[in-house]
């Protein structure tokens, strides 16, 4: 099953590589978006073990296998990283409409006052 | 004071929440922000007192027990950092409450920078690697907002490019997170510690540790991630460009430190070689990148990769004199830095200007500002009896000691170039010809420089006392075992 996920992380992060590389601040800003998709995967991914049984113990009690169950805490974890990357995401796109307005364009190469 | 500590946390947000919430009352929110930053350096000073016998207080959040909870701890490194962050971002406030007029203050700048005091006192504090991420982005959101004040077409487009850099780097963040994690199953850095020497450096241990070197050198412009900073540093707010080059740099150098001195020891000694090279292109390109800037504080914001250059040479030396010499020069050049940042804005204060063509003659026109300059400029040269002299120092003799004497040799050379730049840039500053009438500034500017300028003489006259501290927390440094039983047995 992991494999499954793999496949989609690296699906993602081409995708990401992709718009980030665009000429469009909304690309690269979606782009950023779904690069913090994946990062946010491959934690989930980190937290699975064997054949990936949901971590909740069952009322019948007894001695249990530790390595059927997902890791529970990567996913506590996934939990607040998703929160941060839609502030921030959130943000960006805040600063893009006001670089979009103040500039008269969303085209990057347009954007470019500074040196370096 | 295992239960007080985490309030460099608590006091900071609820003082920013609080400051926010009053934001229509502009007496109210100054005052209370000073007094609670006032606050903030002395609780910094107890802490540092109490460290210096060598405890390390550890706090377990929600008292559950040790490789379960998120731990705050502070050792010797921890709180030397806190009181170098708080009294500097507390100088910048004062500074900014004479610099800003009304209009540029915004309601936002005092909630803002007690969040961003939050996020770097949070870095310095945690025992937990997500959770320095946590802190990292806590940090980062308002350094975002900070950088992007004024809306202006220079400052919009350098937030964009920066918060889209450090949202790359926040992934690779958690990349690495994840990756630790699937290897040895925790994010406690004790327990990381641990469980990563009885695994050994395998080959994706290296890999686990690069990422975090990437990560880490964004925040510390290491090259070749370090061309965001000149224009980082120069376009935001003055008082916001001193906090930026004197704390935020090193809070990606601190948890490189904690990287090679806790966590990956092992990876760190095999990615040595590679580190270095790195360390001095970072020397270089600092130094070179000086050259030919007009503006006073571009010259500055290079001259900070120059320097970040050497302390990150001094910690890629994976040694106790090396990291001494580190922690020395992360002191030294806060506090100078930040000085001479807030410098500049006075001579902007002053002449309307920050570029030196348009300056000129200060000596005659500006004398006492022009003396606080003097200092901070021979200091970055590296002129005894100033700090910058013994920083450099102690790095160039912890590298001839340890036997790397080319890499040591090139570092030295580039040392000819700083002293040459910071020459030039005075001279063209205080006898350059051009420049109109010279305006007044408040005496809260003229203390709060003076204030950080001190420290460049103090700590240079009296390196001993610094070295010396120094040393006591390379020591402990170099035993990562004590930090590690200290969450063992309180944790």
């Amino acid at each position: 099953m992991v494999w499954i996920l793999a496949m989609i992380i690296g699906v993602l992060v081409t995708v990401a590589s992709y718009l980030i590389m665009q000429r469009r601040i909304i690309q690269v800003v979606l782009g950023m978006a779904v690069l913090s998709h994946a990062a946010n995967l491959m934690i989930v991914a980190s937290g699975w073990v064997g054949d990936g049984k949901a971590p909740i113990v069952p009322k019948t009690g007894g001695p249990l296998d530790p390595f059927a169950y997902v890791d529970p805490l990567p996913q506590a974890m996934v939990l607040t990283a998703i929160v941060i990357s839609l502030a921030v995401t959130a943000f960006l796109l805040v600063l893009a409409f006001f670089t979009y307005r103040k500039f008269g364009t969303d085209d990057i190469d347009e954007i470019r006052r500074l040196k370096g | 004071m295992n239960a007080f500590f985490p309030m460099f946390v608590v006091l900071p947000l609820a003082v920013g929440t609080f400051l926010f919430l009053v934001r229509k009352n502009r007496a109210l929110q100054e005052s209370v922000s000073l007094i609670a930053l006032l606050a903030n350096l002395i609780f910094a000073g107890v802490l540092l007192h109490a460290t210096a016998d060598g405890t390390i207080f550890v706090h377990r959040m929600g008292l559950w027990p040790f490789p379960y909870a998120i731990v705050l701890a502070a050792d010797r490194l921890a709180a030397t950092l806190l009181f170098l962050s708080s009294s500097i971002v507390g100088a910048c406030a004062v500074f900014a409450r004479s610099y800003l007029t009304d209009e540029q203050r915004k309601e936002a700048f005092h909630p803002l920078l007690h969040f961003l005091l939050m996020g770097m006192q949070g870095c310095f504090i945690t025992g937990d690697l997500f959770n320095l991420f946590v802190f990292f982005e806590v940090m980062l959101m308002s350094t975002y907002a900070l950088l992007g004040f004024y809306y202006n077409l220079d400052q919009l487009e350098m937030a964009f490019k920066y918060t889209c850099l450090n949202l790359i780097a926040s992934a690779l963040f958690l990349l690495g997170v994840s990756l630790l994690y699937a290897q040895v199953g925790t994010v406690n850095m004790a327990d990381l510690a641990v469980k990563i020497k009885l695994l050994g450096p395998t080959p994706l241990m290296v890999v686990t540790a690069l990422v975090f070197v990437f990560v880490f050198s964004v925040k510390a412009a290491i090259f070749p991630m370090h061309l965001w900073l000149p224009s980082a540093h120069s376009i935001s707010p003055t008082p916001i460009s001193a906090i930026l080059a004197g704390v935020l740099v090193k809070v990606g150098i601190y948890s490189i430190i904690r990287c090679a001195t806790l966590i990956f020891p092992a990876a760190f000694l095999i990615l040595q070689p590679g580190l270095i090279l790195l360390c001095l292109l970072t020397i270089a390109m600092g130094a070179l990148g000086t050259l030919p800037q007009t503006s006073i504080k571009r010259i500055l914001a290079y001259s900070t990769i120059n320097q970040l250059g050497y302390i990150a040479f001094g910690v890629a030396l994976l040694s106790q004199a090396g990291l001494a010499a580190a922690v020395f020069y992360i002191v030294g050049h806060a506090y100078l830095k930040s000085a001479m940042l807030l410098g500049a804005g006075l001579n902007q204060k002053l002449t309307g200007t920050v570029d030196l063509e348009e300056m000129g003659g200060m000596m005659g026109k500006a004398p006492f500002a022009s003396l606080l300059m003097l200092v901070g400029f021979l200091s970055l040269a590296g002129f005894p009896p100033f700090t910058g002299f013994f920083a450099k120092l102690f790095v160039l003799q912890a590298g001839f000691a340890q036997g790397a004497i080319l890499a040591t040799g090139v570092a030295l050379g580039f040392g000819v170039i700083s002293l040459y730049y910071n020459f030039t840039t005075y001279q063209r500053y205080a006898w350059g010809t051009g420049g109109g009438e010279v305006g007044a500034a408040g005496a809260g500017i003229y203390g709060s420089v003076a204030f950080l300028s001190a420290f460049a003489v103090i700590f240079g006259i009296g390196a001993y006392w610094l070295f010396e501290w120094a040393q006591l927390v390379a020591a402990q440094l170099t035993n990562p075992e004590l930090y590690i039983a200290a969450m063992r047995d309180l944790g």
